[in-house]
């Protein structure tokens, strides 16, 4: 046996002491670099979406002059049927109605207020008469909160020129004009002043273009994950498959892009700005990512389940359909949504296929043009007008808003439906 | 008549062929109670279902692109078309116009001319959508009828059905192969066709780019579409500019939250960071745009370089940086979970501390999983356009400051396709050309990822 | 050399180990025997403070290593892992050349910095585990090339580069054929005198080969604990005889 007095002790001298605290140090400054890389990731995502908000929330409020209409004196005549005729607007247009507004306002702000008046605000008027057609009988005034031009808006908000900042001072103070609330933003369309956008045309185009896009992406992604994990058998053309699918869940979106744009618009050139093309583009860049969340939905269903059903003499059609599938469907669910929420996000693949036109009224179907809301948020981010800053920011407020309600809704999904086998 | 009522009455048809199909089933059952038929009778439904639907849906796919034409053709042969013109960019406006008021889509027509081609057309199509619809409804009854005689007791309905299933669910897998293939094919196609304007000697090694839309497409300067500048402004912005903001942030993140943190705050940092991922880049792209490039150009200012762009590398490198920690910390997080924990208990039975247990054996053992995992963040990173698009610049630049201007493949693609140029210009097709080495270098770089992790994988076996 | 009094181990709620108290020294290898689940390694682990990287683990009484109580705060926790090494059931070289297998403690801890050093210290510590003279020429190869019971005696040269007191080592031979594992029951008989060892088995014929001491756990309780021949052949509780016997384990 050895004499453990020969033992040189290396670790319990007093160099190695000094070196446990320099190695402690370096500990230390490590785990400061882990916190610091977290800290700094989560305060520019904090400073991100703060920015947008309150950014945004001018975006939902617009300069507005308030300007008292009596009906009775305005010399504007109709009646029930004529205005809520589908012509009335026209109708009330032809009968000078913008002129009448515009003697009514330079009465109530003087000849620069009424100036500054939007000149599409009658609109907003023949829009209440021809809700309410009773209001031609009335002989008060009713106070209209109209929009004001983009320059006077400018003025309100401190920019622009002095005369304009100078003006807004003075109607705000005489009560004339105020920044108020803008809920009507949600339901305008497109339009070349950011006093009078809206995001309801690109928000119902991108809708459209979801349910094309949901449409052929769901079936056809879900589809090809069961025969790619249930039936398909090992042979040279399905990993052709499989690595096709891997591959194109990783191509650039703006590659779609191009593809759309040299097949689909190819083959329909008439319809450039269509939801219908857009949906199609976006299902071939969701369909691997719906293929790919499936096949791991139907892979955690344990082989226990199948071999169940097959003693029982279910065919394999049988087994996947009735046993397999409805397992694996909320996990398919959650992958669905999550696929299609990063397609509501997608704006370069449509910029190619030409969802970027200037489009005022909402698409009336599938194959009106359209834009869709990421595509706006980019248009007017290249707009010079100040106030299509606020407006671009309420946009993506508003982009925000619906991603985090698909996001949670799948998340619930995955809690709730989580089996644990 | 919208292919789509059509489809609506092909299912219609197809739920009445399945009724009575079933009910034929099941007449079978209650003749002969005792035998057992080869199919129940809800494959006999389906049978005949299938027989009725997918017919008509070939047809309607067809006729989806057959009737715009003849309803044309009928048109132009009726006596108003006399007075079109014969060709050009004035008979196709007049066509258009009076479709669109012929379908109700329009109100009235500009050019007096159409007026008279809305007649004709609105009988052209009322014509053909009746001939649609007695079409569709033959060919439903047909083959319902076809597919009821063949019920029997000893149908196999149910084989049948169920191969069908099977050919379904094949050709959906093959759609992938084919969006690859539309892929490749359009893009070598377009690409060829540009090689054949601008040599490809020109474009690949070229460092001046400056296309002109508005060029003689039978003359193209080939000095004009050197593409070296925008593969370096996408290498400098996206593999190293965004990298360096990427990877040391996204590693440490990982290693922090896997070694060091505890579960409640790994709870709210993990969705913290996928909501990172989540943003769309839109949104990152007007970030950039509107606070961080001018926060950069003052601070560049403040200390005394003078000649720095709003439309700098270092904005929309950053940003997309950002953007792109939380790809670099998931796969790092997977792969230095995958160590085997007996690993980490050996270092720690040496009497290592957490951050050398860290960087001497975790880090080293899943080094090929975070490479690959760095691979498909730089994939990610060069494939982006909106951050790129908003922050950077369109003009084409071969410098190595960050401060300055540059553009990248992407931003080109967009600029080019969406400018007023036509579709067979050389500058329009450059962009199929800048797509295509796009898509190579991507594909090259996520195959060559998929490798390592592979090799990878296979060492902890 | 090692005096543990009194140790329990909790994992939450649940007692795992009941109050054992035990000498270890470097005069005789100690062995722990039991069935299954009885706690031998747990209590093993305690030695070294592996139990720390448990979560809900907990750990009372005291244990000394030469009159300092490793449990507690005055005792670094790296140094005592240096001072008391471990080798686990299955072999967990790194995935690094031998070389750095071996060097990475010395490396750490700053035992050596120079090369000739290193180079020293990797021979001296392969030659003590029986191991040198079948990797000498390839220290550049990886540590998981090796086959299994060499690996395992490069995981045993891994834990003496760095000069421990204590070498623990649970159940070392389990995952290993009969020849490698004589090779390991012939090491722990050269290393002995050098270190003190206590190996953890469930091979009560490994136990009575190896070591001096033997101590039986069940269900958390240290039962009996004495020279090994007594306990193999004069066990005195009948829990003892009853497992030496072969009636339960």
């Amino acid at each position: 046996m050895n004499n453990t007095a020969d033992f040189k002790r290396p670790t319990r001298t007093p160099e190695f002491e000094k070196r446990l605290a320099k190695r402690y140090r370096a500990e230390r400054t490590f785990k400061l670099m882990g916190q610091g890389a977290i800290v700094f990731s989560v305060a520019v995502l904090i400073f991100l979406l703060g920015n947008m908000l309150v950014n945004g929330i001018g975006g939902f409020q617009r300069a507005e002059l308030a300007v008292p209409i009596t009906f009775a004196e305005s010399g504007l005549t109709g009646d029930e049927v004529s205005l809520t005729a589908p012509s009335a607007v026209q109708t009330l247009e032809m009968q000078g109605m913008a002129e009448v507004v515009q003697l009514f306002a330079e009465k109530a702000l003087g000849e620069r207020g009424a100036d500054q008046l939007s000149d599409q605000a009658w609109r907003d008027v023949a829009a209440a008469l021809t809700a309410d057609p009773a209001l031609l009988e009335k002989t008060e005034p009713m106070i209209f909160n109209l929009p004001a031009s983009s320059d006077l808006a400018s003025g309100l908000a401190g920019e622009g020129s002095p005369e304009m900042r100078a003006l807004a001072k003075d109607l705000v103070s005489q009560g004339k004009l105020a920044e108020n609330w803008d809920w009507a933003f949600l339901s305008r369309s497109d339009a070349t002043s950011p006093q009078a956008v809206g995001i309801w045309g690109a928000l119902k185009g991108s809708i459209f273009t979801m349910l094309v896009t949901l449409a052929l992406a769901f079936p056809v992604g879900i589809l090809a994950a069961l025969y790619l994990e249930e039936y398909a058998p090992k042979n040279r053309w399905t990993d052709l498959i499989e690595v096709s699918i891997n591959n194109l869940a990783a191509v650039p979106s703006i590659i779609f892009g191009l593809l759309g744009l040299a097949v689909f618009l190819a083959v329909f050139p008439n319809l450039r700005s269509a939801p219908l093309i857009g949906g199609m583009t976006l299902a071939l860049m969701t369909m691997p990512v719906i293929v790919i969340s499936g096949r791991n939905a139907i892979k955690a269903v344990p082989p226990s389940i199948r071999d169940g059903a097959l003693a029982v003499g279910a065919s394999p059609v049988q087994v996947v359909f009735h046993h397999v599938l409805p397992l694996a469907l909320p996990g398919m669910l959650t992958g669905t949504i999550i696929g299609m929420a990063r397609a509501l996000g997608e704006t370069a693949p449509l910029l190619l296929i030409g969802m970027r036109a200037f489009v005022a009224t909402p698409p009336t179907d599938l194959t009106s043009p359209a834009t869709v809301l990421p595509v706006q948020i980019f248009l007017w981010s290249d707009e010079i007008d100040r106030g299509f800053v606020e407006r671009t920011s309420a946009a993506i407020v508003v982009l925000l808003l619906f991603l985090l309600l698909m996001n949670s809704i799948a998340i619930y999904l995955r809690n709730k439906f989580e089996k644990t086998w | 008549m919208s292919p789509i009522t059509l489809i609506l009455i092909a299912i219609g048809l197809g739920l009445a062929g399945w009724l009575a199909g079933r009910a034929k089933a099941w007449s079978f059952q209650k003749a002969h109670p005792q035998s057992r038929p080869a199919s129940r009778p809800i494959y006999h439904a389906w049978y005949v279902a299938i027989w009725v639907v997918i017919p008509v849906l070939v047809f309607i796919s067809f006729w989806s692109f057959a009737a715009p034409d003849l309803i044309t053709r009928s048109v132009l042969t009726s006596m108003a078309a006399a007075d079109l013109p014969s060709f050009g960019f004035e008979r196709e406006a007049w066509l258009a116009e009076a479709r669109a008021v012929a379908t109700g889509r329009a109100p009235g027509v500009f050019n007096d001319g159409a007026e008279k081609l809305v007649e004709p057309f609105r009988e052209a199509i009322s014509f053909y959508t009746w001939i649609g619809l007695a079409v569709t409804i033959v060919i439903a009854v047909g083959g319902g009828i076809f597919a009821f005689l063949r019920i029997r007791p000893d149908f196999g309905a149910r084989t049948k059905v169920e191969r069908t299933v099977m050919i379904v669910l094949l050709l959906a897998s093959l759609v992938a192969i084919l969006t690859t293939f539309g892929i490749f094919a359009s893009l070598v196609f377009e690409t060829v066709r540009f090689f054949g304007m601008v040599s490809p000697v020109d474009f690949l090694f070229g460092t001046f780019w400056a296309p002109d839309p508005m060029s003689n497409p039978d003359n193209p300067d080939g000095s004009r579409y050197g593409a070296i500048p925008l593969f370096w402004g996408t290498i400098f912005i996206g593999a190293i500019i965004a990298m360096i903001v990427a990877i040391p942030l996204g590693l440490m993140s990982a290693i922090y939250l896997t070694q060091y943190a505890n579960p409640s705050l790994r709870t709210w940092v993990k969705p913290a960071l996928e909501i990172l991922a989540g943003v769309p880049t839109v949104v990152y792209g007007y970030f950039a745009a509107l606070t961080i490039a001018p926060m950069i150009r003052d601070a560049a200012v403040s200390v005394g370089v003078t000649n720095a762009s709003t439309e700098s590398a270092l904005a929309a490198g950053v940003v997309m940086g950002v953007m792109i920690i939380p790809f670099v910390s998931s796969m790092a997080d997977d792969s230095i979970a995958a160590v085997p924990s007996a690993m980490r208990d050996g270092s720690y039975a040496m009497g290592a501390t957490k951050s050398e247990t860290i960087t001497k054996v975790l880090f080293p053992a899943a080094l090929p999983g975070i490479v690959a995992g760095i691979m498909l963040a730089v994939s990610r990173a060069i494939g982006e356009t909106m951050i790129v698009v908003m922050a950077a610049s369109t003009a084409a630049n071969l410098s190595a400051n960050p401060l300055d201007r540059m553009t990248t493949v992407t931003v080109q693609i967009v600029k080019m396709l969406t400018g007023e140029g036509s579709f067979d210009h050389p500058a329009t097709l450059s962009a199929f050309a800048l797509g295509f080495v796009l898509f190579l270098v991507t594909l090259a770089l996520n195959f060559a990822a998929l490798r390592v992790v592979k090799r990878f994988r296979e060492a902890y076996e | 050399m090692m005096k543990a009094r009194d140790v329990s181990v909790y994992y939450g709620p649940k007692k795992a180990i009941d109050e054992v108290s035990i000498d270890i020294s470097p005069d005789y290898v100690t062995a722990f025997i039991g069935p299954s689940g009885c706690g031998k390694s747990t209590f093993l682990r305690c030695f070294n403070r592996m139990n720390d990287t448990i979560p809900s683990a907990s750990v009372t009484g005291s244990i000394e290593l030469e009159g300092d109580n490793i449990l507690g705060d005055s005792m670094d926790v790296v140094q005592l892992r240096a001072r008391v090494g471990m080798v686990f059931q299955k072999p967990n070289p790194f995935p690094k050349t031998i070389y750095e297998n071996i060097a990475y403690g010395p490396k750490i801890h700053g035992l050596a910095e120079k090369k000739p050093d290193l180079d020293a210290i990797v021979e001296r510590s392969l030659t003590r585990a029986g191991l040198w003279e079948e990797v000498k020429d390839r220290l550049d190869d990886s540590g998981t090339a090796l086959s299994g019971g060499q690996q395992q005696r490069l995981c045993i040269a891994r834990a003496i580069a760095v000069d421990p007191e204590v070498i623990l080592m649970d159940e070392p031979a389990s995952a290993l054929d009969p020849i490698a594992t004589a090779k390991i029951e012939e090491l722990i008989d050269e290393l002995s005198g050098r270190y003190a060892i206590v190996i953890v088995t469930h091979s009560m014929q490994q136990a009575a080969r190896v070591s001096q001491r033997t101590a039986f756990f069940h269900l958390g309780k240290m039962v009996e604990y004495g020279p090994t021949s007594d306990i193999f052949q004069n066990p005195i509780e009948e829990r003892t005889r009853d497992y030496i016997t072969g009636r339960y384990g």
